[in-house]
Protein backbone atom coordinates (compact mmCIF):
# COMPACT_ATOMS: atom_id res chain seq x y z
CA UNK A 1 0.00 0.00 0.00
CA UNK A 2 1.03 3.06 -1.22
CA UNK A 3 1.34 6.29 1.43
CA UNK A 4 -0.25 8.56 -1.62
CA UNK A 5 -3.25 6.59 -1.55
CA UNK A 6 -4.03 8.05 1.32
CA UNK A 7 -7.23 10.39 0.83
CA UNK A 8 -6.03 12.88 3.35
CA UNK A 9 -8.94 15.66 1.75
CA UNK A 10 -11.40 12.88 2.38
CA UNK A 11 -9.82 12.16 6.43
CA UNK A 12 -10.50 15.83 6.81
CA UNK A 13 -13.58 16.33 5.52
CA UNK A 14 -14.97 13.04 7.59
CA UNK A 15 -12.68 14.55 10.74
CA UNK A 16 -15.18 17.76 10.34
CA UNK A 17 -17.95 15.37 9.79
CA UNK A 18 -17.58 13.94 12.83
CA UNK A 19 -16.82 17.42 14.60
CA UNK A 20 -20.42 18.45 13.25
CA UNK A 21 -22.00 15.13 13.92
CA UNK A 22 -20.99 15.02 17.60
CA UNK A 23 -21.38 18.63 18.14
CA UNK A 24 -24.51 19.17 16.79
CA UNK A 25 -25.87 16.18 18.16
CA UNK A 26 -24.03 17.46 22.11
CA UNK A 27 -26.11 20.24 21.98
CA UNK A 28 -29.50 18.46 21.51
CA UNK A 29 -28.75 15.93 23.69
CA UNK A 30 -27.87 18.58 26.60
CA UNK A 31 -31.15 20.61 25.92
CA UNK A 32 -33.05 17.48 25.88
CA UNK A 33 -31.37 15.18 28.50
CA UNK A 34 -30.92 18.04 31.06
CA UNK A 35 -34.69 18.94 31.76
CA UNK A 36 -35.79 14.98 31.39
CA UNK A 37 -33.07 14.14 33.91
CA UNK A 38 -34.32 17.01 36.41
CA UNK A 39 -37.37 15.97 35.82
CA UNK A 40 -36.81 12.61 36.37
CA UNK A 41 -35.04 13.80 39.72
CA UNK A 42 -37.83 15.49 40.79
CA UNK A 43 -40.43 13.08 40.49
CA UNK A 44 -38.60 10.22 42.18
CA UNK A 45 -38.73 9.42 45.70
CA UNK A 46 -38.78 11.71 48.74
CA UNK A 47 -38.20 14.60 46.21
CA UNK A 48 -39.97 17.79 45.48
CA UNK A 49 -42.55 16.30 42.70
CA UNK A 50 -42.32 13.20 43.51
CA UNK A 51 -44.92 11.25 41.53
CA UNK A 52 -44.65 7.73 41.40
CA UNK A 53 -46.41 7.13 38.07
CA UNK A 54 -44.12 9.72 36.11
CA UNK A 55 -41.45 8.31 37.67
CA UNK A 56 -42.00 5.18 36.75
CA UNK A 57 -43.27 5.47 32.79
CA UNK A 58 -40.23 7.81 32.78
CA UNK A 59 -38.21 6.08 34.38
CA UNK A 60 -39.06 2.76 31.42
CA UNK A 61 -38.50 4.77 28.34
CA UNK A 62 -35.28 6.08 29.24
CA UNK A 63 -34.35 2.58 30.16
CA UNK A 64 -35.84 0.85 26.90
CA UNK A 65 -34.07 3.75 24.82
CA UNK A 66 -30.81 3.21 26.66
CA UNK A 67 -30.94 -1.14 26.55
CA UNK A 68 -31.68 -0.61 22.42
CA UNK A 69 -28.39 -1.88 20.96
CA UNK A 70 -27.35 1.68 18.98
CA UNK A 71 -27.38 -0.10 15.63
CA UNK A 72 -31.18 -1.27 15.82
CA UNK A 73 -32.03 1.98 17.82
CA UNK A 74 -30.40 3.37 14.27
CA UNK A 75 -32.74 1.43 12.04
CA UNK A 76 -35.94 1.95 14.24
CA UNK A 77 -35.58 6.23 14.14
CA UNK A 78 -35.09 6.00 10.55
CA UNK A 79 -39.29 7.17 10.02
CA UNK A 80 -38.69 9.46 12.86
CA UNK A 81 -35.88 10.83 11.53
CA UNK A 82 -37.37 11.40 8.30
CA UNK A 83 -40.60 13.08 9.53
CA UNK A 84 -38.15 15.13 11.49
CA UNK A 85 -35.53 16.42 9.24
CA UNK A 86 -36.73 15.09 5.54
CA UNK A 87 -33.86 12.46 5.52
CA UNK A 88 -32.54 9.52 6.91
CA UNK A 89 -28.86 9.40 5.68
CA UNK A 90 -25.80 11.92 5.70
CA UNK A 91 -24.89 13.62 8.29
CA UNK A 92 -27.83 15.46 9.60
CA UNK A 93 -29.32 12.30 9.30
CA UNK A 94 -27.36 10.65 11.92
CA UNK A 95 -28.24 13.18 14.47
CA UNK A 96 -31.48 11.78 15.99
CA UNK A 97 -30.81 8.55 16.19
CA UNK A 98 -27.45 10.17 17.99
CA UNK A 99 -29.64 12.38 20.06
CA UNK A 100 -32.63 9.78 20.87
CA UNK A 101 -29.25 6.74 22.25
CA UNK A 102 -27.32 10.18 24.23
CA UNK A 103 -30.48 12.61 25.75
CA UNK A 104 -31.65 9.39 28.02
CA UNK A 105 -28.22 8.65 29.05
CA UNK A 106 -27.65 11.96 30.02
CA UNK A 107 -30.93 12.40 31.51
CA UNK A 108 -30.28 9.34 34.25
CA UNK A 109 -26.61 10.78 34.94
CA UNK A 110 -28.06 14.01 35.75
CA UNK A 111 -30.50 12.23 37.98
CA UNK A 112 -27.35 10.27 39.37
CA UNK A 113 -25.62 13.81 40.06
CA UNK A 114 -28.70 15.40 41.61
CA UNK A 115 -29.26 12.89 43.63
CA UNK A 116 -25.78 13.11 45.39
CA UNK A 117 -26.33 17.15 46.01
CA UNK A 118 -27.08 16.97 49.86
CA UNK A 119 -30.54 17.04 50.81
CA UNK A 120 -29.87 19.33 53.40
CA UNK A 121 -29.45 22.39 50.63
CA UNK A 122 -33.00 21.64 49.76
CA UNK A 123 -34.14 21.89 53.28
CA UNK A 124 -32.82 24.94 53.88
CA UNK A 125 -33.68 26.59 50.64
CA UNK A 126 -37.03 25.30 51.81
CA UNK A 127 -36.63 27.19 55.62
CA UNK A 128 -35.40 30.35 53.48
CA UNK A 129 -38.86 30.14 51.54
CA UNK A 130 -37.45 29.60 48.51
CA UNK A 131 -39.89 28.31 45.87
CA UNK A 132 -39.86 25.46 43.81
CA UNK A 133 -38.09 27.33 40.90
CA UNK A 134 -36.13 29.12 42.73
CA UNK A 135 -34.54 25.53 44.90
CA UNK A 136 -34.09 24.06 41.13
CA UNK A 137 -32.27 27.06 39.47
CA UNK A 138 -30.90 28.99 42.03
CA UNK A 139 -29.32 26.14 44.35
CA UNK A 140 -29.73 22.16 42.89
CA UNK A 141 -27.97 22.62 39.48
CA UNK A 142 -25.06 25.49 40.86
CA UNK A 143 -24.56 22.88 43.63
CA UNK A 144 -24.48 19.86 40.91
CA UNK A 145 -22.83 21.56 38.37
CA UNK A 146 -19.55 20.41 38.21
CA UNK A 147 -21.32 17.16 38.34
CA UNK A 148 -23.16 17.89 35.18
CA UNK A 149 -20.06 18.82 33.57
CA UNK A 150 -18.97 15.83 33.84
CA UNK A 151 -21.55 13.70 33.21
CA UNK A 152 -21.75 15.91 30.23
CA UNK A 153 -17.91 15.25 29.27
CA UNK A 154 -19.10 11.38 29.78
CA UNK A 155 -21.76 11.76 27.12
CA UNK A 156 -19.50 13.99 24.74
CA UNK A 157 -17.22 10.83 24.53
CA UNK A 158 -20.06 8.76 23.91
CA UNK A 159 -21.41 10.28 21.36
CA UNK A 160 -18.32 10.29 19.32
CA UNK A 161 -17.97 6.55 19.43
CA UNK A 162 -21.82 6.16 18.81
CA UNK A 163 -21.24 9.21 15.82
CA UNK A 164 -18.73 5.97 14.17
CA UNK A 165 -21.53 3.37 13.81
CA UNK A 166 -23.79 6.07 12.31
CA UNK A 167 -21.28 6.41 9.81
CA UNK A 168 -22.37 2.53 9.18
CA UNK A 169 -25.71 3.59 7.64
CA UNK A 170 -24.52 6.08 5.71
CA UNK A 171 -23.59 8.70 8.17
CA UNK A 172 -20.39 10.22 6.91
CA UNK A 173 -17.69 10.63 9.44
CA UNK A 174 -14.54 9.10 10.30
CA UNK A 175 -15.99 5.91 11.21
CA UNK A 176 -17.47 6.06 7.88
CA UNK A 177 -13.95 6.68 6.32
CA UNK A 178 -13.20 3.45 8.64
CA UNK A 179 -15.43 0.81 7.26
CA UNK A 180 -14.64 2.23 3.31
CA UNK A 181 -11.45 2.54 3.50
CA UNK A 182 -9.86 0.31 6.12
CA UNK A 183 -12.55 -2.51 5.78
CA UNK A 184 -14.18 -2.68 2.59
CA UNK A 185 -10.92 -1.78 0.75
CA UNK A 186 -8.12 -2.91 3.40
CA UNK A 187 -6.72 0.31 3.62
CA UNK A 188 -5.39 -0.43 6.87
CA UNK A 189 -3.37 2.95 7.12
CA UNK A 190 -6.74 4.72 6.70
CA UNK A 191 -8.28 2.88 9.73
CA UNK A 192 -5.14 3.44 11.57
CA UNK A 193 -5.48 7.16 10.80
CA UNK A 194 -9.31 7.44 11.71
CA UNK A 195 -8.77 5.45 14.64
CA UNK A 196 -5.87 7.47 16.15
CA UNK A 197 -8.16 11.07 14.99
CA UNK A 198 -10.63 9.69 17.24
CA UNK A 199 -8.37 8.63 20.32
CA UNK A 200 -7.51 12.11 20.09
CA UNK A 201 -10.19 13.32 19.92
CA UNK A 202 -11.52 11.56 22.82
CA UNK A 203 -8.39 12.27 24.44
CA UNK A 204 -9.08 16.67 23.77
CA UNK A 205 -12.85 16.33 24.87
CA UNK A 206 -11.58 14.17 28.23
CA UNK A 207 -9.38 17.04 28.97
CA UNK A 208 -11.29 19.65 28.15
CA UNK A 209 -14.49 18.31 29.91
CA UNK A 210 -12.00 17.73 33.31
CA UNK A 211 -10.74 21.45 33.06
CA UNK A 212 -13.99 22.72 32.99
CA UNK A 213 -15.12 20.67 35.91
CA UNK A 214 -12.04 21.74 38.07
CA UNK A 215 -13.16 25.19 37.33
CA UNK A 216 -16.34 24.92 38.93
CA UNK A 217 -15.19 22.86 41.86
CA UNK A 218 -16.00 24.85 45.01
CA UNK A 219 -15.08 22.10 47.40
CA UNK B 1 -45.17 35.02 70.01
CA UNK B 2 -44.94 31.19 68.92
CA UNK B 3 -48.01 29.45 70.41
CA UNK B 4 -48.36 25.31 69.54
CA UNK B 5 -51.40 23.82 70.40
CA UNK B 6 -51.87 20.13 70.27
CA UNK B 7 -49.63 18.91 68.35
CA UNK B 8 -48.91 15.69 67.07
CA UNK B 9 -47.41 13.71 64.24
CA UNK B 10 -47.37 10.46 63.18
CA UNK B 11 -45.80 8.12 60.51
CA UNK B 12 -46.73 4.89 58.66
CA UNK B 13 -44.01 2.89 57.91
CA UNK B 14 -44.90 0.23 55.67
CA UNK B 15 -48.14 -1.18 58.27
CA UNK B 16 -46.78 0.09 61.83
CA UNK B 17 -47.76 3.58 62.79
CA UNK B 18 -45.08 5.81 64.41
CA UNK B 19 -46.36 8.66 66.80
CA UNK B 20 -43.07 10.81 66.25
CA UNK B 21 -44.48 14.18 68.34
CA UNK B 22 -47.89 13.21 70.79
CA UNK B 23 -49.83 16.21 72.04
CA UNK B 24 -47.65 18.91 72.24
CA UNK B 25 -48.46 22.24 73.55
CA UNK B 26 -46.09 25.48 74.42
CA UNK B 27 -45.66 29.15 74.21
CA UNK B 28 -42.46 30.97 73.87
CA UNK B 29 -42.74 34.90 74.45
CA UNK B 30 -41.16 37.19 72.29
CA UNK B 31 -37.60 37.68 72.78
CA UNK B 32 -37.45 34.44 74.68
CA UNK B 33 -35.41 31.97 74.25
CA UNK B 34 -36.91 28.50 74.44
CA UNK B 35 -34.73 25.55 74.32
CA UNK B 36 -36.23 21.72 74.19
CA UNK B 37 -34.11 19.15 75.12
CA UNK B 38 -34.23 15.46 74.71
CA UNK B 39 -32.48 12.28 73.39
CA UNK B 40 -31.96 11.13 70.37
CA UNK B 41 -34.92 9.48 69.07
CA UNK B 42 -36.85 11.73 71.12
CA UNK B 43 -38.47 13.82 68.51
CA UNK B 44 -36.49 16.77 69.11
CA UNK B 45 -36.11 17.00 64.94
CA UNK B 46 -39.08 16.60 64.10
CA UNK B 47 -40.46 19.17 66.53
CA UNK B 48 -38.52 21.89 65.08
CA UNK B 49 -39.31 21.01 61.80
CA UNK B 50 -43.27 21.85 62.23
CA UNK B 51 -42.61 24.53 63.62
CA UNK B 52 -41.79 26.35 59.91
CA UNK B 53 -43.90 23.58 58.43
CA UNK B 54 -40.85 21.83 56.68
CA UNK B 55 -42.64 18.68 58.34
CA UNK B 56 -46.47 18.98 58.02
CA UNK B 57 -48.38 17.83 61.16
CA UNK B 58 -50.83 15.45 61.27
CA UNK B 59 -53.02 17.56 63.98
CA UNK B 60 -52.45 20.50 66.46
CA UNK B 61 -51.82 23.88 65.32
CA UNK B 62 -48.45 26.19 64.62
CA UNK B 63 -49.13 29.73 65.34
CA UNK B 64 -46.16 32.03 65.11
CA UNK B 65 -46.84 36.02 65.29
CA UNK B 66 -50.48 35.57 64.93
CA UNK B 67 -50.44 33.78 61.81
CA UNK B 68 -51.69 29.90 62.02
CA UNK B 69 -48.99 28.71 59.61
CA UNK B 70 -51.25 25.29 59.64
CA UNK B 71 -53.98 26.78 58.04
CA UNK B 72 -52.31 28.34 55.33
CA UNK B 73 -52.40 27.34 51.88
CA UNK B 74 -48.95 25.54 50.79
CA UNK B 75 -48.39 28.64 47.94
CA UNK B 76 -48.59 30.86 50.52
CA UNK B 77 -45.85 28.99 52.83
CA UNK B 78 -42.69 30.64 51.23
CA UNK B 79 -43.56 34.30 52.52
CA UNK B 80 -43.59 33.22 55.71
CA UNK B 81 -41.13 31.21 55.90
CA UNK B 82 -39.03 34.22 54.90
CA UNK B 83 -40.16 35.32 58.37
CA UNK B 84 -38.47 32.66 60.51
CA UNK B 85 -34.59 31.90 60.21
CA UNK B 86 -33.44 28.46 60.72
CA UNK B 87 -29.99 27.30 61.24
CA UNK B 88 -28.70 23.48 60.82
CA UNK B 89 -26.66 20.95 62.33
CA UNK B 90 -24.69 20.71 59.27
CA UNK B 91 -24.71 24.21 58.24
CA UNK B 92 -26.49 23.38 54.63
CA UNK B 93 -24.53 26.15 52.92
CA UNK B 94 -24.35 26.47 49.33
CA UNK B 95 -20.80 25.27 48.33
CA UNK B 96 -21.17 26.42 44.62
CA UNK B 97 -21.68 30.19 46.61
CA UNK B 98 -19.43 32.34 48.27
CA UNK B 99 -19.83 33.72 51.93
CA UNK B 100 -21.26 36.74 50.94
CA UNK B 101 -23.43 34.99 48.08
CA UNK B 102 -25.04 33.13 50.49
CA UNK B 103 -26.03 35.14 52.94
CA UNK B 104 -27.23 37.13 49.69
CA UNK B 105 -29.68 33.93 48.98
CA UNK B 106 -32.32 34.61 51.16
CA UNK B 107 -32.84 38.31 49.95
CA UNK B 108 -32.75 37.61 46.82
CA UNK B 109 -35.66 34.35 46.82
CA UNK B 110 -37.23 37.44 48.83
CA UNK B 111 -37.48 39.00 45.67
CA UNK B 112 -35.12 42.12 46.95
CA UNK B 113 -33.44 43.43 43.53
CA UNK B 114 -31.56 46.22 44.62
CA UNK B 115 -27.65 45.14 44.22
CA UNK B 116 -26.26 47.97 46.50
CA UNK B 117 -29.26 47.27 49.10
CA UNK B 118 -28.05 44.02 49.15
CA UNK B 119 -24.24 44.82 49.06
CA UNK B 120 -25.02 47.15 52.22
CA UNK B 121 -27.21 44.23 54.07
CA UNK B 122 -24.32 41.70 53.43
CA UNK B 123 -21.96 43.76 54.94
CA UNK B 124 -24.16 44.53 57.79
CA UNK B 125 -24.32 41.06 58.60
CA UNK B 126 -21.66 39.98 58.37
CA UNK B 127 -20.43 42.58 60.65
CA UNK B 128 -22.93 41.15 62.82
CA UNK B 129 -21.67 37.72 63.16
CA UNK B 130 -17.95 38.50 62.45
CA UNK B 131 -16.75 37.33 59.37
CA UNK B 132 -16.25 40.49 56.90
CA UNK B 133 -12.37 39.09 56.28
CA UNK B 134 -14.12 35.97 54.82
CA UNK B 135 -16.93 37.98 52.06
CA UNK B 136 -15.94 36.08 49.01
CA UNK B 137 -14.16 32.84 50.09
CA UNK B 138 -16.25 30.14 49.69
CA UNK B 139 -17.40 27.70 52.32
CA UNK B 140 -15.30 25.31 51.98
CA UNK B 141 -12.39 27.21 53.14
CA UNK B 142 -14.57 27.82 56.30
CA UNK B 143 -13.91 25.92 59.94
CA UNK B 144 -17.13 24.56 61.36
CA UNK B 145 -17.55 27.64 63.38
CA UNK B 146 -17.19 30.41 60.87
CA UNK B 147 -19.57 28.05 58.66
CA UNK B 148 -22.18 28.27 61.29
CA UNK B 149 -21.69 31.71 61.60
CA UNK B 150 -22.22 32.35 57.71
CA UNK B 151 -25.36 29.63 58.68
CA UNK B 152 -26.89 32.08 61.22
CA UNK B 153 -26.06 35.56 59.19
CA UNK B 154 -28.06 33.89 56.64
CA UNK B 155 -30.77 33.09 58.78
CA UNK B 156 -31.39 36.54 59.92
CA UNK B 157 -30.96 38.43 56.21
CA UNK B 158 -34.15 39.43 56.01
CA UNK B 159 -34.86 40.28 59.86
CA UNK B 160 -37.27 37.08 61.21
CA UNK B 161 -38.75 38.22 64.47
CA UNK B 162 -37.74 34.25 65.12
CA UNK B 163 -34.85 31.87 64.79
CA UNK B 164 -35.18 27.89 64.92
CA UNK B 165 -31.92 26.67 66.17
CA UNK B 166 -31.78 22.82 64.67
CA UNK B 167 -29.25 21.05 67.14
CA UNK B 168 -26.96 25.05 65.61
CA UNK B 169 -23.73 23.60 67.71
CA UNK B 170 -23.64 19.24 67.53
CA UNK B 171 -20.91 18.91 65.10
CA UNK B 172 -18.61 22.18 66.66
CA UNK B 173 -16.25 21.44 69.50
CA UNK B 174 -16.74 22.70 72.61
CA UNK B 175 -14.45 26.07 72.75
CA UNK B 176 -16.37 26.67 69.24
CA UNK B 177 -20.02 25.73 70.53
CA UNK B 178 -19.11 28.84 73.44
CA UNK B 179 -18.72 31.31 70.84
CA UNK B 180 -21.48 30.57 68.87
CA UNK B 181 -24.00 29.90 72.02
CA UNK B 182 -22.28 33.20 72.64
CA UNK B 183 -23.55 34.89 69.26
CA UNK B 184 -26.91 33.84 69.81
CA UNK B 185 -27.11 35.34 72.79
CA UNK B 186 -25.80 38.27 71.20
CA UNK B 187 -28.28 38.61 68.52
CA UNK B 188 -30.95 37.79 71.28
CA UNK B 189 -30.56 40.37 73.01
CA UNK B 190 -29.55 43.11 70.05
CA UNK B 191 -32.28 42.23 67.65
CA UNK B 192 -34.97 41.05 70.45
CA UNK B 193 -35.31 37.80 68.55
CA UNK B 194 -37.03 35.19 69.33
CA UNK B 195 -35.02 31.84 69.65
CA UNK B 196 -36.20 28.06 69.27
CA UNK B 197 -33.38 25.33 69.87
CA UNK B 198 -33.50 21.67 70.39
CA UNK B 199 -30.32 20.05 71.72
CA UNK B 200 -29.18 16.96 73.43
CA UNK B 201 -26.90 19.11 75.50
CA UNK B 202 -27.79 20.51 78.86
CA UNK B 203 -24.57 22.71 78.69
CA UNK B 204 -26.51 24.53 75.96
CA UNK B 205 -29.53 25.01 77.79
CA UNK B 206 -28.06 26.22 80.87
CA UNK B 207 -25.88 28.85 79.29
CA UNK B 208 -28.53 30.35 76.87
CA UNK B 209 -32.24 29.17 77.16
CA UNK B 210 -34.72 31.30 79.46
CA UNK B 211 -37.16 28.45 79.57
CA UNK B 212 -36.77 24.47 78.75
CA UNK B 213 -38.96 21.69 77.92
CA UNK B 214 -37.88 17.91 77.85
CA UNK B 215 -39.18 15.54 75.24
CA UNK B 216 -39.09 12.01 75.40
CA UNK B 217 -40.78 9.77 73.34
CA UNK B 218 -42.73 12.34 70.93
CA UNK B 219 -43.65 14.10 74.71
CA UNK B 220 -43.49 17.29 76.56
CA UNK B 221 -42.51 15.28 79.90
CA UNK B 222 -41.17 18.43 81.67
CA UNK B 223 -41.22 22.04 81.22
CA UNK B 224 -40.68 25.51 82.87
CA UNK B 225 -37.66 27.83 84.10
CA UNK B 226 -34.18 26.37 83.42
CA UNK B 227 -33.27 27.32 86.86
CA UNK B 228 -36.28 25.80 88.41
CA UNK B 229 -35.84 22.06 86.23
CA UNK B 230 -32.48 22.19 86.29
CA UNK B 231 -32.30 22.67 90.42
CA UNK B 232 -35.22 20.35 91.00
CA UNK B 233 -36.15 17.68 88.16
CA UNK B 234 -39.08 15.70 88.62
CA UNK B 235 -39.01 13.24 85.66
CA UNK B 236 -36.99 10.74 85.46
CA UNK B 237 -35.91 11.66 81.57
CA UNK B 238 -34.65 14.94 82.29
CA UNK B 239 -32.43 13.56 86.08
CA UNK B 240 -30.77 11.25 83.50
CA UNK B 241 -30.14 14.30 81.15
CA UNK B 242 -28.39 16.01 83.95
CA UNK B 243 -26.68 13.25 85.25
CA UNK B 244 -25.11 13.27 82.23
CA UNK B 245 -24.17 16.85 82.20
CA UNK B 246 -21.85 16.36 85.22
CA UNK B 247 -25.13 16.91 87.92
CA UNK B 248 -25.55 13.71 90.13
CA UNK B 249 -28.71 11.75 90.15
CA UNK B 250 -30.24 10.52 93.33
CA UNK B 251 -29.26 7.32 93.11
CA UNK B 252 -26.02 8.17 93.11
CA UNK B 253 -26.03 9.74 96.29
CA UNK B 254 -26.96 7.12 98.26
CA UNK B 255 -23.69 5.19 97.54
CA UNK B 256 -22.01 8.33 99.38
CA UNK B 257 -23.98 8.15 103.02
CA UNK B 258 -21.22 6.94 105.67
CA UNK B 259 -23.87 6.42 108.70
CA UNK B 260 -27.36 4.68 108.35
CA UNK B 261 -28.21 6.78 110.96
CA UNK B 262 -27.16 10.15 109.42
CA UNK B 263 -29.67 12.17 106.85
CA UNK B 264 -28.26 12.86 103.09
CA UNK B 265 -29.95 16.72 102.27
CA UNK B 266 -29.69 18.30 99.20
CA UNK B 267 -29.89 22.34 99.56
CA UNK B 268 -30.09 24.65 96.94
CA UNK B 269 -29.31 28.13 97.14
CA UNK B 270 -30.96 30.28 93.80
CA UNK B 271 -30.20 34.02 93.61
CA UNK B 272 -28.58 36.12 96.17
CA UNK B 273 -29.05 33.68 98.98
CA UNK B 274 -25.95 31.68 96.93
CA UNK B 275 -23.48 34.08 98.58
CA UNK B 276 -24.69 33.65 102.16
CA UNK B 277 -23.29 31.64 105.19
CA UNK B 278 -26.33 29.38 105.59
CA UNK B 279 -25.30 26.38 107.15
CA UNK B 280 -22.34 27.67 109.59
CA UNK B 281 -25.36 30.14 111.03
CA UNK B 282 -27.76 26.39 111.65
CA UNK B 283 -24.62 25.16 113.50
CA UNK B 284 -24.48 27.69 115.66
CA UNK B 285 -28.12 27.96 116.63
CA UNK B 286 -28.43 24.16 116.70
CA UNK B 287 -25.52 22.34 117.19
CA UNK B 288 -25.97 20.07 114.21
CA UNK B 289 -22.91 19.33 112.53
CA UNK B 290 -22.32 19.18 108.56
CA UNK B 291 -20.30 17.10 106.60
CA UNK B 292 -20.29 18.62 102.65
CA UNK B 293 -19.68 15.54 100.23
CA UNK B 294 -20.34 17.69 96.95
CA UNK B 295 -20.96 21.10 96.11
CA UNK B 296 -21.67 23.08 93.16
CA UNK B 297 -21.75 26.96 92.67
CA UNK B 298 -22.42 27.92 89.32
CA UNK B 299 -24.34 30.11 86.69
CA UNK B 300 -27.83 29.42 84.82
CA UNK B 301 -27.60 31.64 82.74
CA UNK B 302 -27.78 35.40 84.10
CA UNK B 303 -28.80 33.49 87.64
CA UNK B 304 -26.26 32.47 90.35
CA UNK B 305 -27.13 29.12 91.82
CA UNK B 306 -25.72 26.83 94.42
CA UNK B 307 -26.02 23.59 95.47
CA UNK B 308 -24.40 21.78 98.49
CA UNK B 309 -24.70 17.59 99.35
CA UNK B 310 -24.59 17.27 103.03
CA UNK B 311 -24.69 14.66 105.52
CA UNK B 312 -25.66 15.28 108.87
CA UNK B 313 -23.98 14.81 112.33
CA UNK B 314 -26.03 14.99 115.40
CA UNK B 315 -29.06 14.23 117.24
CA UNK B 316 -32.73 14.16 116.24
CA UNK B 317 -33.82 17.42 118.35
CA UNK B 318 -30.82 18.67 117.00
CA UNK B 319 -31.81 17.92 113.10
CA UNK B 320 -35.15 18.80 113.54
CA UNK B 321 -34.73 22.48 114.42
CA UNK B 322 -31.95 22.69 111.72
CA UNK B 323 -35.13 21.84 109.42
CA UNK B 324 -36.81 23.76 110.43
CA UNK B 325 -34.91 27.07 110.43
CA UNK B 326 -33.79 25.74 106.74
CA UNK B 327 -37.81 26.23 105.89
CA UNK B 328 -37.83 29.27 107.72
CA UNK B 329 -35.31 30.58 106.09
CA UNK B 330 -36.60 29.96 102.56
CA UNK B 331 -33.70 27.61 101.76
CA UNK B 332 -35.08 24.84 99.68
CA UNK B 333 -33.57 21.86 101.05
CA UNK B 334 -34.58 18.13 99.76
CA UNK B 335 -33.81 14.59 102.54
CA UNK B 336 -32.42 11.90 100.00
CA UNK B 337 -31.81 9.11 102.03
Amino acid sequence: MNPSDIVWPEIWQGLQDTLVMSGFSLVFTLLLGLPLGVLLFLTGKQQLLQHKGFYAVLSVVINFLRSVPFIILLIIMMPVTVWLIGTSIGIAGAIPPLVAAAAPFYARLVENVLREVDHGVVEACQAMGARRRQIILGALIPEALPGLLAAATVTAVALVSYSAMAGAIGGGGLGDLAIRYGYQRFQADVMVITVVLMVALVQVLQVAGDRLVLHFTRR
Amino acid sequence: MIRIENLSKTYTAGRQTVTALNDISFEVGKGEIFGIIGRSGAGKSTLIRTLNLLERPSQGKVVIDGNDLTALPQRELPVLRQRIGMVFQHFNLLQSKTVAQNIAFPLKLAGIRDKAAIHARVDELLDLVGLGAFRDSYPSRLSGGQKQRVGIARALANKPGVLLSDEATSALDPETTASILELLADINQKLGLTIVLITHEMSVIRTLCDRVAVLDHGRIVESGNVADVFLHPQHEVTRSLLAEGGIQTREAYEALRRHSESLLLRLTFVGDETYEPALSRVTSETGLHFNILQGTIGRIKHTPYGQLLVETAGQAHELQQALNLLTRWDIRHEVLV
